[in-house]
C-alpha cells in the first residue's frame, strides 16, 4: 500500500533537472493539495489527543490548567466507583466478543448450507434490514421494548401468563446491566454477519463438496475446514468488537444513564460525565488515556494470538 | 436424499425464527406508529379502530427542523470531506515530491486513535474556536475525521487511472489543478459516491457529538428523538411516527446507493 510504484514517467523526468523553479512550483502545487487535509488532521485530531496526555496530569477547567502528578491516575485506581465501572467493561466486552461470533456465525452457515439461491438472498437481506435505520434509533426502539408498563417485553409476557416476571427491567440493578446485554437480540444485523458471509461463501466448494463425498459430517466440516479458514475473519471481528466495545457508551447513556446507581456504569461513561457533567476535564482526559492505552495493548494481544497460531 | 430434506427444512425454519426475533421490534415500532398513546396503553396488542395519521402529521411537525438541521451538517460534511480528501488522494497518487511517504504516514496513522477517546481534548478547541453551539463545531471533527478513509479509497482509485489520460493532456500544457479537475475528479465517481454513503450514515447517526456540543433549539434529528423520548411523558405512538420519519432520509441514500453502499461498509472494516 506504500509503495512508489506506478509513478508517472513526467515527474521521472523532473527528477533528472533537479532545482529548477518549475519543479519548485510543481511541489509547491502538489502540497497545496495536501495542506488542507493535513490541517484538519493536525488541528483536529492530533493537537486535542497531544494536549490531552498533559491535561491527564493536570486538574482541568478549559479555562486552567494546574499541574497535579499522577493524582488523577491515583485517585481513578483508587476510586470505588471506577472499579465497579471496570467490571461492568469486562463483562460488556466479554458478551460483546460472544454476540458478535455466535448467532452471526451460525446464520451465515446456515443460510449458505441452502440450495436455494432465492432463499438464500431472502435472509440475507432480512437479516440486513435494521442496518438501514439510525444506530440511536435502533437502541431508542430497544428503550420502549423494556418499557415497564407499555414494552414489548412485559406485555409479552403478561400474553404468555408469565406475570409474575414482569419488571422495570432495566430500572432494578440487578436486572438492568444484562438488559443492557441483551438489547438487539439476536445480534446478527452488523458488520461481522457480513464478514463471515462473504468468507465462508468464497471458501472452496470443490474442496469442502469432495470431502463431504469421502464421508466427512457437517460438524466436522464446521471445525476442521471452516473455523480454521476463518481465522482472518474472527481477528478482524474480535478488534472491530473490542475497540467499539471500550468506546461504546451511546448505549448505556440512553438505556440507564449508568444506572441504577452505578450498575451499568462503564469507563468511557466516567469520562463523558467527569469531563461534560462535573466540569473536571483534567479527570476526565485521564481516563480517555488509559482506555486508549488499554485498547491499544488489547489490539496488540489479539494480534500476537493470531500470529502464533499461524506459525 | 429424504434426510436431507429433513435438514433442510430444519434450516429454513431456525432460520426464520431467528429473522423473527431481529425483525418483531421493528414490526411494533411500525405497529404502534398508527396508533393512539391512549390506545396502546389499554390495550397494547389490540388493532386500532381507526389508524390514526395524525401521528405522522403531528411527528412532522416536531422533527422536521432538526432533520433540516442534520441534512444541512451532512451535506456539508460529505462536501468537505469528498473535495479535501480527494485533493489530498490525487496528490498522493500522482505526484512526487519530498516527504510525501512520511505525510502519508502522518495522516493515516491518525486512523489508530478511537475516535471517541477524543471527545474531550476536542471539546476544548471546540469552545476556544468559539464553536460551540455551532453547526461548524460539528462539522469540522466530522471532516477531519471522515477524510481518512476518503484518502485511502481515492489514493488507491488514483493509481489505477492509467497514465496515458494525463500524459495526453500534460502535453497540451494542462496544470494539476486541470487534470485534477477535469480527468481526476469525472473518473473517480464511484469512489466519491461511496465515500459519500459511508459518510453521510456515521453523520447522520451520530449522536454523542451533537449532545455535547449543541444546545436547544439548534438540535440533530438524533438529539431530537432521544429528547422527545425521555423528556416528561412521551406520546408512545407520536414518537414512533417520529422514529420512522427521521429515519427515511437514511433508508433513502442507502436504497439510492445501495452498491457504494456495500463497497462503503466493506472498505470501512479496513480502518480498524
Amino acid at each position: 500500500m506504500f509503495s512508489l510504484d506506478g509513478l508517472l514517467t513526467w515527474s521521472e523526468i523532473m527528477i533528472d533537472k533537479p532545482f529548477r523553479p518549475d519543479r519548485i512550483r510543481y511541489w509547491l502545487k502538489a502540497y497545496f493539495f495536501i495542506v488542507p487535509s493535513l490541517l484538519f488532521v493536525l488541528i483536529f485530531l492530533y493537537y486535542p489527543m497531544l494536549t490531552s496526555i498533559y491535561h491527564s496530569f493536570t486538574d482541568w477547567n478549559l479555562a486552567q490548567a494546574e499541574w497535579i502528578g499522577l493524582d488523577n491516575y491515583i485517585r481513578m485506581f483508587n476510586d470505588n466507583t471506577f472499579r465497579i465501572a471496570l467490571s461492568n467493561q469486562l463483562l460488556f466486552t466479554v458478551t460483546d466478543i460472544v454476540k458478535s461470533i455466535v448467532f452471526p456465525l451460525l446464520a451465515a452457515e446456515l443460510i449458505l448450507s441452502l440450495r436455494e439461491t432465492k432463499l438464500q438472498y431472502l435472509y440475507r437481506t432480512g437479516f440486513v434490514i435494521p442496518m438501514l435505520i439510525p444506530g440511536i434509533v435502533f437502541v431508542l426502539i430497544w428503550l420502549s421494548v423494556y418499557n415497564p408498563s407499555n414494552g414489548l417485553l412485559n406485555h409479552f409476557l403478561s400474553f404468555a401468563g408469565l406475570n409474575s416476571l414482569a419488571r422495570p427491567w432495566l430500572g432494578e440493578s440487578d436486572t438492568a446491566i444484562w438488559a443492557v446485554i441483551l438489547m438487539g437480540f439476536p445480534y446478527i444485523t452488523g458488520l461481522p454477519f457480513l464478514i463471515f458471509l462473504a468468507a465462508i461463501g468464497g471458501f472452496n466448494k470443490e474442496i469442502i463438496e469432495s470431502a463431504r463425498m469421502d464421508g466427512a459430517k457437517f460438524r466436522n466440516i464446521f471445525l476442521k475446514m471452516h473455523l480454521p479458514l476463518l481465522a482472518p475473519q474472527f481477528k478482524v471481528v474480535l478488534l472491530l468488537t473490542i475497540i467499539g466495545s471500550l468506546q461504546d457508551f451511546v448505549r448505556i447513556i440512553v438505556l440507564t444513564g449508568g444506572g441504577p446507581g452505578v450498575s451499568t456504569t462503564v469507563p468511557s461513561l466516567i469520562m463523558y460525565n467527569s469531563a461534560f457533567k462535573n466540569s473536571n476535564y483534567g479527570y476526565g482526559s485521564a481516563v480517555g488515556i488509559f482506555l486508549f492505552v488499554s485498547i491499544l495493548l488489547l489490539t496488540l494481544l489479539v494480534s500476537k494470538i493470531f500470529k502464533s497460531e499461524r506459525e | 436424499m429424504r434426510n436431507y430434506r429433513v435438514a433442510e427444512v430444519g434450516v429454513v425454519l431456525s432460520l426464520s425464527v431467528l429473522l423473527l426475533l431481529t425483525l418483531v421490534p421493528f414490526a411494533m415500532l411500525l405497529f404502534l406508529s398508527f396508533k393512539d398513546h391512549l390506545d396502546i396503553v389499554i390495550d397494547f396488542w389490540g388493532i386500532p379502530g381507526e389508524i390514526k395519521w395524525e401521528n405522522y402529521s403531528t411527528a412532522w411537525s416536531a422533527v422536521s427542523g432538526s432533520i433540516g438541521n442534520s441534512l444541512f451538517i451532512c451535506c456539508v460534511t460529505v462536501a468537505g470531506a469528498v473535495l479535501i480528501s480527494s485533493m489530498a488522494g490525487y496528490s498522493f497518487a500522482r505526484n512526487r515530491f519530498p516527504g510525501k511517504e512520511i505525510l502519508f504516514m502522518l495522516i493515516i496513522s491518525v486512523m489508530l486513535i478511537p475516535s471517541m477517546l477524543n471527545i474531550v481534548p476536542l471539546y476544548a478547541i471546540i469552545s476556544q474556536l468559539n464553536l460551540t453551539d455551532s453547526f461548524w463545531g460539528l462539522i469540522l471533527p466530522y471532516i477531519s475525521g471522515t477524510q481518512l478513509v476518503g484518502i485511502i479509497l481515492c489514493r488507491t482509485f488514483f493509481q489505477g487511472i492509467p497514465e496515458e489520460l494525463f500524459e495526453a493532456a500534460r502535453m497540451d500544457g494542462a496544470g494539476e489543478a486541470y487534470l485534477y479537475l477535469r480527468i481526476a475528479l469525472p473518473l473517480s465517481m464511484p469512489v466519491i459516491a461511496t465515500l459519500g454513503i459511508i459518510t453521510f450514515i456515521s453523520v447522520y447517526s451520530d449522536y454523542l457529538w451533537p449532545l455535547i456540543i449543541l444546545k436547544e433549539p439548534h438540535l440533530t434529528f438524533t438529539i431530537q428523538a432521544v429528547n422527545m423520548t425521555t423528556n416528561g411523558r412521551p406520546d408512545l405512538g407520536l414518537s414512533f411516527a417520529a422514529y420512522i420519519i427521521g429515519s427515511l432520509p437514511m433508508i433513502l441514500v442507502i436504497m439510492f446507493g445501495m452498491k457504494y453502499f456495500v463497497q462503503g461498509i466493506t472498505s470501512g472494516a479496513l480502518k480498524s
